[in-house]
């Protein structure tokens, strides 16, 4: 068992992706701020329309709108006021591949791997902001209901993207992009891994490795 | 190497497509869901006859406290990726089909393991149970999948590793 790499990357992961999540959770608000930079210039740049602005603070992206919430009660002296809609997310929900990536990386052992830690980190950045920015874009076109979405302007299709790009933002993209930018910058880790489990095989033919 | 990612992402992007269509819903994500509710309580109610569950949701008879397995949870989306992986990358069929099997098993037993770990951290250290749910055991079940393809990478017939007799 000992000699196998595979058990030794499994291993040295176990030890680094609890430490790497660890760190990465305690100092959240420093980790994510380039993804919640990157969303809000997104926000404001490509939906001036109902955008005012976005504030990022204690682990929460806050995009205030002028978008105006139908049936809020106003209180007598506010009369002639209207409640706008403010939308809130946490990028950490699409940030976790940051952690994963470094744990892969100090797992394997690889050259230049401080080098490859900021690459992939950067890499990282649109990815996550692509959750960041369809959570907002599906709290405004889904969830805040018809009145809300007829403002935005967003067209059938529109939510139908909409819906599917947060899905994929929410439940692929922040797993399988690191694992995807490790393989990429470690390739010849697989056909290391092929040669070793064959010249394994051929060593002890008709054992299992 | 590109071909090898270019086909895993088109199979992903299918078989995602799938799970969120309405067939892929009621075909396989919802009596999924309630086959991994059943048996995780099936798991735990020898050891703890409080344990109830309904529908996609275990709860502590007594306090009320439980999970409800939703999308995300219940590793449909780990065996997409895993199947994608196996698929998109050259192997025997037989060696394919071997990987699937053992590998979807394998995925799926460890989300098991994920659920009933929650449903008890939900009760005992709820002030952990959202790093552990939203982020540590997420990140567990996919490397899970990296570790299981891995091995199966590894386990690849001589005939295809060295396909000119080198």
């Amino acid at each position: 068992m000992g000699r196998n790499p595979l058990y030794i990357f499994l291993a040295k992961a176990a030890f680094w992706l609890p430490l790497c999540l660890g760190l990465w959770y305690w100092k959240a608000e420093w980790f994510n701020s380039p993804a919640a930079l990157v969303s809000s210039w997104i926000m404001q740049g490509f939906f001036d329309g109902w955008v005012e602005s976005v504030e990022w603070s204690r682990r929460t992206l806050s995009v205030l709108t002028t978008l105006e919430l139908p049936n809020i009660p106003v209180p007598a002296e506010r009369s002639g006021q209207v409640g706008l809609l403010v939308v809130q997310t946490n990028p950490l929900f699409y940030g976790y591949g940051l952690p994963l990536f470094a744990a892969l990386l100090l797992s394997s052992g690889e050259a230049r791997r401080w080098r490859k830690l900021l690459f992939g980190a950067l890499a990282l950045i649109p990815l996550q902001s692509w959750g960041v920015c369809f959570d907002i874009l599906r709290q405004v076109a889904i969830e805040a209901g018809p009145a809300v979405r007829a403002q935005a302007g967003f067209s059938r299709w529109q939510i139908e993207v909409i819906g599917l790009g947060y899905q994929f933002g929410y439940l692929i993209l922040p797993t399988v992009a690191p694992i995807s930018l490790w393989l990429a910058l470690n390739r010849q880790f697989i056909p290391m891994l092929m040669l070793e489990g064959g010249l394994q095989r051929s060593e002890y033919p008709g054992k299992s490795v | 190497m590109l071909r090898f990612f270019l086909v895993f992402v088109a199979i992903l992007g299918g078989l995602f497509l799938f799970e969120l269509a309405p067939p892929g819903q009621s075909l396989v994500v919802t009596p999924w869901t309630s086959t991994l509710t059943k048996l995780s309580y099936e798991l735990i109610a020898p050891f703890d006859p409080n344990v109830i569950a309904h529908g996609k949701v275990i709860q502590n008879r007594s306090d009320g406290q439980g999970i409800s397995i939703e999308a995300g949870c219940n590793a449909i989306e780990a065996s997409i990726v895993l199947i994608a992986a196996i698929l998109a990358f050259p192997a025997p069929w037989r060696h394919k089909l071997r990987g699937l099997a053992f590998g979807i098993l394998a995925v799926q037993g460890i989300n098991v393991l994920r659920v009933i770990s929650l449903f008890y951290l939900v009760q005992w250290r709820a002030d952990i149970f959202e790093f552990a749910h939203l982020y540590l055991w997420q990140a567990l079940i996919m490397l899970d999948v990296l570790v299981v393809w891995l091995i199966w990478i590894r386990a690849m017939p001589e005939r295809r590793m060295f396909p000119h007799g080198t």
